[in-house]
């Protein structure tokens, strides 16, 4: 089994997760929303698989490279 | 019975009803227009609400607002006066706005400079095709700096080469500045192939205590030898810049962006407004800039693109840059950079070109008022 850690790509903070810790998803499934310079930006799954884990929580400012979730395939 | 027709005539001479045209409602007709675009569109709201309801009010002519007075000048005028001819609050607004700017993004891939430059694309090319339609000089230099997209910069410029256009070129900056997400996709779609809609971009440095705190002064420096014309803008830029750089005068540069800046957007809005009363605003002018302003920020974009297009010629694969961050090279900061975002996300999902979008997006705010320095040092 291999694991894909998706990192915030800036700046920013996490509005919400559209998916928790085992759910189910597709390759480009929008998996959570951050919003930085006031604009809304999804984050998607770079790879069809499962949520291993979700690093953060909604509402939380993160700095580029912060590990958002993990998917395993 | 004859003293009270005669109060009533003199009544009546005095009200604002005697003095109107058939050009008032149609200026009170674009003020509200301009006034429901910021409510209901949220297009530039900050600016376009002052500005529509300056207009409006300056449209009843018997109103005491914009007339020079017979001993001080009325209300509005004293605003314009001490706020726009005397070139105080385009300044003042970019104290502000250097103190909101992270050059972060721009320190961290300065190439981003040179697309910042080649943004600038549409004032050469919109300057002289004003000057074939009869244009004078000063004139079509106030319509080609609107492609720049920043309104500040072409209040202080049309102020004082063009003052009679300033109005005009005023709205069709902040109006552009609004309509970027619908002007700007259609013209990166066609100028860029799929493929290089998809090129992903190396993570970009980042950048030291520093250089953040050496850059504003460096740029004052050079600006000032450079194109001395331009500044009253970039002192008052660069200044607001290292006061939030230098991470010592928080509450001073807390206030610049903030209250200041908020305070200077009002009186700039109304005054920028009250020059558009219709006796002077109703001409074929305002149109011609519209038009040929819309022109010019449409090339302005189109040159971005190429910049970026011709740089990736010379650049390793592994190097390139994606070209639809070159149209966020005119200086509608952060409007423009989210536009290349949200086209490339569209291309490839796992593309974040936001944080790179910045880098030509703040080098074309230095790159539009460098183009109004060197303007003003020809026609100001």
């Amino acid at each position: 089994m291999a694991e894909q850690v998706v990192k915030a790509p800036m700046r920013a903070r996490v509005i919400r997760y559209h998916a928790q810790a085992g759910s189910k998803v597709a390759e480009n499934q929008k998996v959570c929303d951050i919003e930085a310079l006031k604009m809304e930006i999804a984050v998607y799954s770079p790879v069809a698989g499962t949520i291993k884990e979700i690093h953060t929580e909604a509402g939380a400012h993160v700095d580029a490279d912060v590990p958002l979730f993990t998917v395993e395939t | 019975m004859e003293p009270i027709l005669d109060i009533s005539a003199e009544v009546w001479g005095q009200s604002g009803i005697v003095a109107l045209t058939w050009k008032h409602p149609i200026m009170w007709a674009v003020g509200l227009l301009f006034i429901y675009l910021a409510i209901a569109k949220k297009y530039e709201p900050l600016i376009l609400l002052p500005i529509g309801f300056g207009i409006f009010l300056v449209n009843f002519p018997a109103s005491p607002l914009m007339g020079t007075g017979d001993e001080y000048p009325e209300l509005l005028r004293f605003f314009y006066q001490f706020g726009l001819a005397w070139q105080i609050l385009p300044p003042l607004i970019f104290l502000g706005i250097g103190a909101m700017t992270d050059f972060g993004p721009l320190l961290s891939n300065p190439k981003t400079l040179i697309i910042g430059g080649g943004a600038q694309l549409g004032m050469p090319i919109t300057f002289i095709g004003a000057i074939m339609i009869g244009m004078t000089p000063a004139e079509a230099a106030a319509i080609g700096i609107i492609g720049g997209a920043d309104g500040p910069t072409t209040i202080f410029l049309a102020q004082q080469v063009a003052p009679h256009m300033l109005g005009a070129a005023a709205l069709a900056a902040y109006s552009y500045m609004a309509m970027v997400p619908i002007i700007q996709p259609p013209i990166m779609k066609l100028m860029t192939s799929l493929d290089e809609r998809r090129i992903v971009m190396k993570q970009t440095r980042q950048v030291t205590r520093v250089e953040r705190i050496v850059f504003p002064i460096l740029l004052a420096g050079l600006i000032s030898l450079l194109v001395p014309a331009v500044m009253p803008l970039m002192a008052m830029f660069t200044f607001g810049n290292l006061m939030r750089e230098s991470g010592v005068v928080d509450r001073l540069s807390e206030t610049a962006e903030g209250a200041l800046v908020n305070i200077v957007t009002i009186f700039l809005g109304i005054s920028v407004g009250a020059t558009m009363a219709a006796e002077q605003f109703l001409t074929p002018i305002p149109l011609f800039v519209l038009a040929l302003g819309l022109v010019s920020f449409a090339i302005c974009t189109a040159g971005g693109i190429l910049t970026v297009k011709v740089m990736n010629l010379f650049l390793k694969p592994e190097n390139r840059i994606n070209p639809l961050i070159g149209s966020a090279g005119v200086s509608a900061v952060p409007m423009a950079a989210r536009v290349s975002q949200a086209v490339g996300a569209e291309a490839n999902p796992q593309n974040f070109l936001i944080m790179h979008a910045l880098g030509p997006n703040l080098a074309g705010v230095v790159a539009t008022a460098t183009a109004a320095g060197l303007f003003l040092a020809l026609f100001g």
